[in-house]
């Protein structure tokens, strides 16, 4: 039995005086050490960042001075889009590789679990019609013409190519189903790619609810609300990677719908519809299942760079969820959102998809939104240096990269030099060089110290930049 | 340019099937795409990569599914 309010629980007023992200997180202005971006039309986070920082600037000063407030990053950030590059040199073929949001994930246990596998496998073929694709290019995103979404297709459901069963896919959401939710595009600028997710609309202006491996690596966020078809640009919020929730806001929104969000958890048995943007269609679909069990834990395991996390207290599903749904909505008999579609098993044609409670993932949102800066949640965007680094040295930060367009880019560091310590604290493994740098707040200048090729101890600085998603 | 996993996971996905996975990557890579290997018993995070092709399988480590994304 599933109790609803039909009301959006979500109580953080949306203008509330904490500074935004990209207010806070805001770089100083680019000196030599952070030139313009000059690599695939990639622009860098800050970059893409910076019209809305500007903006987002304003509005602090408008605030006042207390909107300022520095704030300190505790995750390991600067190392997430460093180990990704890595990967990325080790891919071949000139393509990108695996990334943060292609993580994969272990189930590691099934307790409870009684209910039924009423959805059929992921269908042949299934997936190759409808795709208008989601691309980049076109009208006006940032400097970038980060345009709108491409055609429309006949939403060609789920499933895969080859292989597997067919049964029953999915369906194109209804509107009912589909308000409250939107689809997201999120811009890997140091990849060379993007990543498509769903979200769930908290509030009227704009606040977003989804993954956080959704948009983590991103440097620019499209987001479109599917129930009006405006799109937005959006900003990071703040991110819990432990916990796969980041929340979102959207620039310039208003009147949106949010979502109605149960207020209490399904239990085993219940029918449910999961509605998401499956295979990244950029048009929300539904497919439907039930819930199979509570209280799951999955153990995520990295897939190239991305670490893996343990979610605890999941929804199982039954539905046959897919590659695009993440961040999206499982809504109960009532249409109300019980939780937020995050992974999906593999290697069975019953597809058993995982979702976290709408109430975990509340929680969380509450907490970014009020600014609680932790050490497992990152508010806004991470301080950001740009290097890669070699993961094969010991555990020493030996550079495997610089990336172009960064803060260190504009420094003499190269590949093969040894970090040895930042403001003169010292540097022993990658860790600790991770912890140095998320310990500073975009803008801050800092002081490196290393040892180069030819075993001289040398000396830099650079300003650090707010970097992609962390 | 990231290619177009879809497209190219349909015209090329009967061949993939039935394939060692570290082969199949091979053709993923070679095709400008990017691979994911899924295990059985593995979930998948469900972010969707266009220039992405999971492929999927079985306990012998041979392809039995390919999905885009």
């Amino acid at each position: 039995m599933v109790f609803v309010n039909d009301q959006n629980p979500f109580d953080v007023t949306p203008d509330d005086r904490r500074p935004n992200a990209a207010a806070d997180d805001a770089p100083t202005p680019r000196d030599a050490t952070t030139p313009p971006p000059a690599e695939d039309g990639v622009e860098p986070a800050a970059a893409e960042e910076a019209p809305a920082t500007a903006e987002a600037a304003g509005d602090a000063d408008a605030g006042g001075a207390a909107l300022r407030t520095r704030r300190r990053h505790r995750r390991f950030a600067a190392l997430g889009i460093a180990a990704a590059v890595i990967f990325t040199a080790g891919a071949g073929g000139g393509a990108v590789a695996s990334l943060a949001l292609a993580r994969s994930t272990t189930a590691t246990s099934a307790d409870g679990g009684a209910g039924s596998q009423t959805q059929g496998g992921f269908g042949s073929q299934g997936g190759s019609q409808g795709f208008g694709g989601q691309g980049f290019g076109g009208q006006g995103f940032g400097s970038q013409g980060f345009g709108g979404r491409g055609g429309s297709g006949t939403q060609g459901g789920r499933g895969s190519t080859g292989g597997g069963t067919s049964t029953q896919g999915s369906t194109t959401a209804t509107s009912a189903q589909v308000r409250g939710l939107v689809t997201i595009v999120s811009r890997l600028g140091y990849q060379s790619g993007e990543a498509a997710g769903t979200g769930i609309i908290l509030t009227a202006d704009g606040r977003i609810l989804t993954n956080n491996h959704v948009i983590e690596g991103s440097t620019a966020i499209r987001v479109t609300d599917e129930s009006t078809g405006r799109s937005y640009t959006a900003k990071v919020v703040g991110t819990d990677a432990s916990k796969d929730v980041a929340v979102l806001q959207l620039e310039d929104a208003s009147g949106l719908t949010p979502a109605d969000l149960a207020t209490a958890a399904p239990s085993v048995g219940d029918d449910v519809t999961a509605v998401g943007n499956a295979n990244g269609t950029g048009t929300l679909s539904a497919a439907k299942g039930a819930v199979s069990a509570l209280d799951q834990t999955i153990t995520t395991s990295s897939e190239g760079s991305a670490s893996g996390e343990t979610l605890h207290g999941l929804i199982e599903i039954s539905a046959d969820v897919v590659s695009g749904d993440s961040g999206g909505a499982v809504e109960n008999a009532d249409g109300d959102v019980v939780g937020v579609t995050t992974a999906a098993s593999s290697g069975s044609a019953d597809v058993t998809g995982y979702a976290i409670p709408i109430g975990t993932a509340l929680g969380v949102a509450r907490q970014i939104v009020a600014g609680e800066d932790t050490d497992e949640i990152t508010i806004g965007l991470p301080a950001f240096l740009g290097v890669s680094l070699d993961p094969d040295t010991d555990g020493r930060a030996v550079i495997a990269q610089v990336l172009p367009s960064t803060p260190a880019a504009g420094t003499d560091l190269a590949e093969g030099d040894v970090i040895t310590a930042v403001d003169g604290k010292a540097i022993t493994s990658r860790d600790g060089l991770s912890a140095a740098i998320t310990q500073h707040a975009p803008g801050d200048r800092i002081t490196i110290a290393y040892t180069d090729a030819d075993g001289a101890s040398r000396t830099a600085t650079a300003t650090l930049v707010a970097g992609p998603a962390d | 340019m990231p290619g177009d996993a879809t497209a190219w996971a349909a015209a090329h996905a009967a061949a993939l099937v039935g394939l060692p996975a570290a082969a199949a990557e091979q053709e993923v890579e070679a095709a400008g795409l990017r691979p994911r290997v899924a295990v059985p018993g593995e979930m998948l995070t469900l972010a969707h990569l266009p220039d992405r092709v999971t492929l999927v399988t079985d306990g012998a480590g041979l392809v039995t599914e390919v999905r885009p994304g």
